[in-house]
């Protein structure tokens, strides 16, 4: 009867609506390079829900990594996917006042910005970037470094550095995971730690002048979001940048965001034949239990 | 209005009778042409006048429910339920002969992909799930096809590739998810007290809700992503060892993911990049084609590209299959529907009436047919060995292939090493140790069976006598035989007791004497179990006399250890019947544990003492019989719910503790020593091994004590292990959960036993089972997801997951490939031949649908390739290589399972960063 083309793959049904070209646009962009990662929208409601700790995996999970070298090949295909996932989960977080966004050129780095809404260092808006070692998740923790050094005694004067690394002594894969790392710098702003600092000046302010110590924090928020719309330092073409409001740009955007529609891809596929189909009432776990069920014997 | 109503009324009855007239006109055979074909394409039923007249009307009935007042709707379908699917579909599905069941199989399978109208569809699925055909539900006599060496269950597989196609919740929930608790509601029971009324019991099989098959960590960690794609590296691991994939390929690392750092300067061109949100500065991109067609220059780089493809497969398939999910009721997450109302440690919660609870525990011993007849049908006549299978033969015939699911659960159990704590690690190292013994091939008999039936097909049936070997087959022989078995496991244990130093050189033998007999037996039940299945309609009382006989084949054990249990209780005075005797767990320590053997020894011992009085016709015997053997667990499914469920609610448990005491001391009585104290051990291993774990973690600790997040961590973990623990005493107080099998429902087994079967079967075979496989792991459910793609090692060691299947595969390609070192050239030779023919298809598919043109689509991951690769004509394809015709789909299943690998993969690493699908129903409330 038919051929049947052995290497059609013809067993997967779903496999044949390849060709289709007008509802691939949707995830198609962000594969065009397939080295790019791919962002989900993102919606970061004002109210933080990161109460729940991720735990961990068990480590029996971890795979007996390239023993004979034979598996390189798909080593950035495992790299790439574990930063996706971080970057999946660091979404889920939805920290608060949070926004991060990975590089065009590499996905081993993040540009992020946070928005610090109360305390010492209220209205600060700080820039970031995350660097992520390459041998994620096996390596050192990733660092974090403000684009102004922030005054703040766990901050490089010069560098701009966080230090992360007294949180993640050891970056531990399954336990530890870059959301950490950017609740871990929301956390610094709120809560001050003055041991060990990179800032010694800030720290013997803190605890010796907290008078002094406020006033040096206003000027460093001041400084820093005066240079809020200033040109990304890293050139690139995610680098997160600010630009004042323009209503001919920004107008439209906002009001897509405010009338957030739930999933616009919903009209696209209107068409499609595959909608899925349950007849199962909420809560039982009987078929056909909805209402309008059909005849059974 | 009333005429309209009569009218539509008449009409219709009309169409529902057009249906049944037209379908009646349908050849009942297809006239196959090759053995590959599953199922019926339009370019196969364009060719069929009387399908294609069907499947106008059938559309017609489609367009008329759409459009239909509702009563109307309603009625229509009642007919259509009530005067084609009951009457003409349900028997023609049963019908006399392979071929005409075959082709009905085809044809629903071709009206449930044509049925675009969902209440009709609905009707047509309620039939499949909810109607039963002899006591059987469809949809379960379906499953059980699967396994049919003929080219029925090909078609069956494409049937089951379309239902699981529909992403139907309800489809899934049976096939899949279910806890079937509410299968047993629906079925009528008859008491078994001497009634020769048929009852019917259906293991309940708690598939994939009870969540049995996961650990409580497994459990809690359902929802978690896969952050490091350890499974997608694990399955990838599975890859043939010579495999041609990584013959090159580490320059492409550079150029895939670590973007080298100046690549982004050149700004001039900015075709169509990703479009950012407007407030964001958008720079669109400039890695465009030419970075990722590199891969055009290596020598293989089809084989490379290959997994991107597939990641954009998984990523669009995965897609859809979240939003074709999206009107389901329940994430089926694991707490939701919840899992603990259908956990087997929680009896008696719903059960209302007691008459509800002998429902209940029946449920609990068998998947099966068990029609109880009066006792003269048992007739015990274990004079002959011959007739005794003969009358197994039949009797499974009776119950058209049932009893390929009900083996399917149970050969798992007997994997776990006795050594070791943990059996599924001794089997799983075993297994990838490429150990000299045969793999654990899970279905012995589904292999035994096709291997006879393709032979006697052949016209000439040769002996295998490689299944001699393993004690399993010996197992399984018992089972389907329960004369004989009885017969021969007292042999085998008189030769134990004899010389037990040679115990396993007996029952080898042993087995042979049965299985040469058997062998035959089920290669004739093979050929006749339609026609008898057919001509039993009109002798009712016959085949439930034939089924009687199932079910002593099918409870044999439980029989046996009824008698043993009887034998027991007589003797101390009424005890509850033990937990741990039940024939479960002893069919288990007989070939794990060689300690138990004693105790199988002692009680066979008594048994054939007791044997021809028990099983004289006595009605009272019998009836008692029947509940007493369904009341015991012979644990298809789930040996482990027995322990509970068999025993009326709180009252063993207490009793227990005695109970084992007084077991020791009658066992010590007779001069055997007990391994009661068999499960205290475990526990201490368990207790040291949770104390060295606990160890290992504070030294990690201490590494890193000051974020607030780990320590919660640790704390929730201590309290799991405290928790894991505590469940771990009380199910070893219960009577030791550790010899439970969870099971994960027949299709699942069936799937992947035939999965395992990987060389030896037919291309279209295997196509099939990967495409609906890849079907599965595409579906956003959390329960499914993480039983498809995890690789870790299972706690419970006797579910089998998709990964130990492939394990296993993976070791018998080695080890079949070691033998022919030709191969691996021919694989790899195949292989480009295939991925270009594959490539070529892909293109050409392109260009039609496209009508000519080719796009130059960056936004497509092929985009690049459409671009570097102008379309080759045909005559550009690397021939197919000369391979030997009979080498030919072993080849290609080996490519095949590659391919499979990468795609797996792919949809594992596809998974771990999909968003997340229940979120959706947590914004729903």
């Amino acid at each position: 009867m038919t051929s049947n083309p052995f290497w059609s793959m013809s067993a997967n049904p779903s496999r044949k609506q390849r060709p289709d070209n007008g509802e691939q646009s949707g995830h198609g962009e962000q594969r065009g390079s397939p080295a790019r990662p791919h962002f989900p929208k993102k919606h970061l409601p004002p109210i933080p829900k990161n109460t729940a700790p991720v735990t961990k995996h068990s480590p029996a999970g971890t795979p007996a990594q390239s023993a004979n070298g034979t598996h390189a090949s798909y080593g950035p295909f495992y790299l790439e996917y574990s930063l996706l996932a971080e970057f999946t989960l660091v979404i889920k977080q939805k920290l608060p006042g949070i926004y991060v966004q990975p590089s065009y050129k590499s996905a081993l780095m993040w540009f992020g910005v946070i928005f610090i809404r109360h305390g010492l260092y209220q209205d600060g808006v700080f820039k970031f970037t995350v660097y992520i070692p390459d041998n994620y998740p096996d390596g050192q923790c990733p660092k974090l470094v403000f684009d102004i050094p922030v005054f703040h005694p766990l901050v490089d004067p010069v560098s701009g550095e966080l230090d992360v690394r007294r949180a993640f002594t050891k970056w531990r894969r399954n336990h530890n995971h870059i959301w950490q790392v950017l609740m871990y710098a929301r956390t610094v702003f709120y809560k001050i730690n003055t041991a060990e600092p990179l800032n010694p000046e800030a720290a013997v302010l803190y605890e010796k002048d907290v008078q002094l110590f406020k006033s040096k924090v206003v000027d460093s928020v001041k400084l820093c979001n005066s240079h809020l719309f200033d040109q990304p330092k890293i050139d690139d073409p995610y680098a997160i940048s600010f630009s004042p409001w323009n209503p001919a740009v920004h107008e439209e955007a906002k009001e897509r965001m405010f009338a957030y529609k739930r999933r616009p891809e919903e009209q696209q596929h209107k068409g499609m034949q595959v909608s899925g189909l349950s007849w199962v009432k909420p809560g039982s776990t009987q078929p056909f239990s909805k209402d309008d069920s059909p005849p059974q014997n | 209005m009333n005429s309209v109503c009569v009218f539509v009324c008449v009409c219709g009855q009309v169409l529902a009778t057009g249906l049944s007239g037209l379908y009646s006109s349908l050849p009942t055979r297809l006239q196959v042409y090759s053995e590959d074909w599953h199922c019926l394409d339009p370019a196969d039923w364009q060719q069929v006048p009387a399908l294609v007249h069907f499947l106008h009307s059938l559309d017609f009935c489609s367009a008329v429910t759409k459009v239909a007042h509702p009563s109307i709707r309603s009625q229509l379908l009642g007919y259509i339920y009530d005067g084609f699917l009951v009457p003409v579909l349900a028997p023609a599905l049963h019908k006399l002969t392979v071929e005409e069941v075959m082709t009905t199989t085809a044809y629903l399978d071709l009206f449930l992909r044509s049925i675009s109208e969902p209440a009709l569809l609905q009707i047509f699925l309620s039939f499949i799930l909810l109607h039963t055909h002899d006591n059987v539900y469809i949809l379960d006599t379906l499953v059980s096809r699967v396994n049919t060496p003929f080219q029925l269950g090909t078609v069956s597989l494409a049937l089951f590739r379309t239902l699981i196609g529909l992403f139907c919740e309800d489809v899934m929930l049976q096939l899949v998810f279910r806890s079937a608790w509410q299968r047993l509601k629906n079925i009528c029971f008859y008491p078994a007290g001497g009634s020769n009324e048929p009852h019917v019991v259906f293991c309940p099989c708690r598939y994939l809700i009870p969540c049995s098959h996961l650990s409580r960590r497994q459990r809690r960690s359902l929802k978690q992503r896969d952050c490091y794609s350890s499974s997608a590296a694990s399955f990838l691991l599975l890859m043939p060892s010579w495999c041609p994939v990584y013959l090159h390929s580490t320059n492409a690392r550079s150029e895939h993911i670590h973007w080298p750092k100046g690549a982004g300067r050149n700004r001039q061109n900015t075709p169509e990049g990703p479009k950012k949100d407007a407030h964001l500065n958008s720079c669109p991109s400039d890695l465009s084609v030419s970075d990722s067609v590199g891969y055009c220059r290596a020598s293989d780089f089809l084989m490379d590209v290959n997994y991107l493809h597939y990641l954009w497969d998984a990523r669009h398939t995965i897609a859809n299959a979240q939003r074709a999910c999206r009107f389901w009721s329940a994430p089926y997450d694991g707490t939701d529907p919840p899992a603990q109302e259908f956990r087997p440690d929680t009896p008696g919660d719903d059960i209302e009436d007691e008459e509800e609870l002998i429902h209940r525990i029946k449920s609990d011993s068998i998947f099966s047919l068990v029609i109880t007849s009066p006792p003269s049908a048992l007739s015990p006549t274990p004079s002959s060995l011959e007739a005794v299978s003969n009358r197994a033969g039949r009797a499974s015939s009776a119950l058209e292939l049932e009893w390929d699911d009900i083996f399917a659960g149970q050969d798992l159990c007997l994997s776990p090493s006795p050594s070791l704590p943990n059996g599924s690690e001794a089997a799983e190292s075993g297994r990838s140790k490429l150990s000299p013994t045969p793999p654990q091939v899970l279905p012995l008999h589904i292999q035994e069976m096709q291997r006879t039936a393709t032979k006697l097909v052949h016209g000439s049936y040769v002996e295998e006598s490689e299944f001699l070997d393993d004690v399993q087959v010996y197992d399984l022989v018992a089972r389907k035989d329960a004369k004989s078995a009885v017969l021969e496991r007292m042999r085998a244990a008189n030769q134990k007791a004899s010389g037990s130093s040679s115990k396993g050189l007996h029952v080898g033998s042993t087995t042979s004497t049965v299985l040469t007999t058997t062998g035959k037996t089920v290669m004739e039940t093979v050929n006749s179990i339609m026609s008898t299945r057919r001509r039993s309609e009109d002798e009712g009382r016959d085949e439930r006399r034939k089924s009687t006989d199932y079910e002593i084949t099918t409870t044999s054990e439980g029989y046996r250890n009824d008698e043993a249990n009887n034998e027991l209780e007589t003797i101390l005075e009424r005890v509850e019947p033990p937990p741990f005797t039940n024939s479960f767990n002893v069919e288990n320590h007989i070939i794990t544990k060689s300690g138990d053997c004693d105790e199988e020894r002692l009680q066979l011992k008594q048994n054939s003492e007791n044997t021809t009085r028990q099983m004289g016709p006595n009605q009272n015997t019998q009836s008692d019989l029947c509940l007493d053997t369904n009341s015991l667990p012979n644990g298809h499914c789930e040996p482990q719910t027995p322990h509970v469920s068999a025993n009326p609610p709180g009252s063993k448990a207490t009793k227990n503790s005695s109970f084992l005491s007084q077991y020791c001391e009658l066992m010590h009585s007779l001069g055997v020593e007990p391994d009661c104290d068999d499960m205290d051990d475990h526990h201490e291993t368990f207790q040291r091994r949770v104390q060295a774990l606990r160890q290992k973690l504070k030294e990690e600790d201490e590494f890193s004590t000051d974020f607030l997040w780990e320590e919660a961590e640790e704390e929730g973990e201590t309290m799991e292990e405290e928790e894991e623990k505590e469940e771990e005493r009380s199910s070893s107080a219960n009577g030791g959960r550790r010899h439970g099998v969870p099971c994960t429902g027949p299709f699942i087994s069936v799937l992947l036993s035939r999965l395992e079967n990987l060389l030896e079967n037919s291309i279209s075979v295997n196509l099939l089972l990967t495409g609906i496989l890849v079907q599965l792991v595409s579906y956003p459910q959390p329960l499914l997801r993480s039983f498809l793609l995890s690789t870790e090692l299972h706690s419970q060691p006797s579910v089998r997951t998709l990964h130990q299947v492939l394990v296993s595969v993976h070791a018998q390609i080695e080890r079949y490939v070691e033998d022919r070192p030709d191969y691996p050239a021919l694989v790899t030779q195949a292989w480009r031949f295939l991925l270009a023919k594959d490539q070529d298809c892909k293109f050409r598919e392109c260009l039609e649908s496209q009508g000519g043109f080719i796009v130059l689509d960056p936004s497509l991951p092929n985009g690049s390739l459409k671009k570097a690769l102008p379309l080759p004509p045909l005559s550009v394809l690397p021939p197919c290589p000369s391979i030997p015709p009979h080498a030919k789909s072993r080849v290609f299943a080996i490519v095949l399972f590659a391919e499979f690998l990468k795609e797996l993969a792919a949809f594992a690493q596809e998974q771990s960063i999909a968003p997340d699908w229940w979120e959706e129903f947590e914004s729903r409330d």
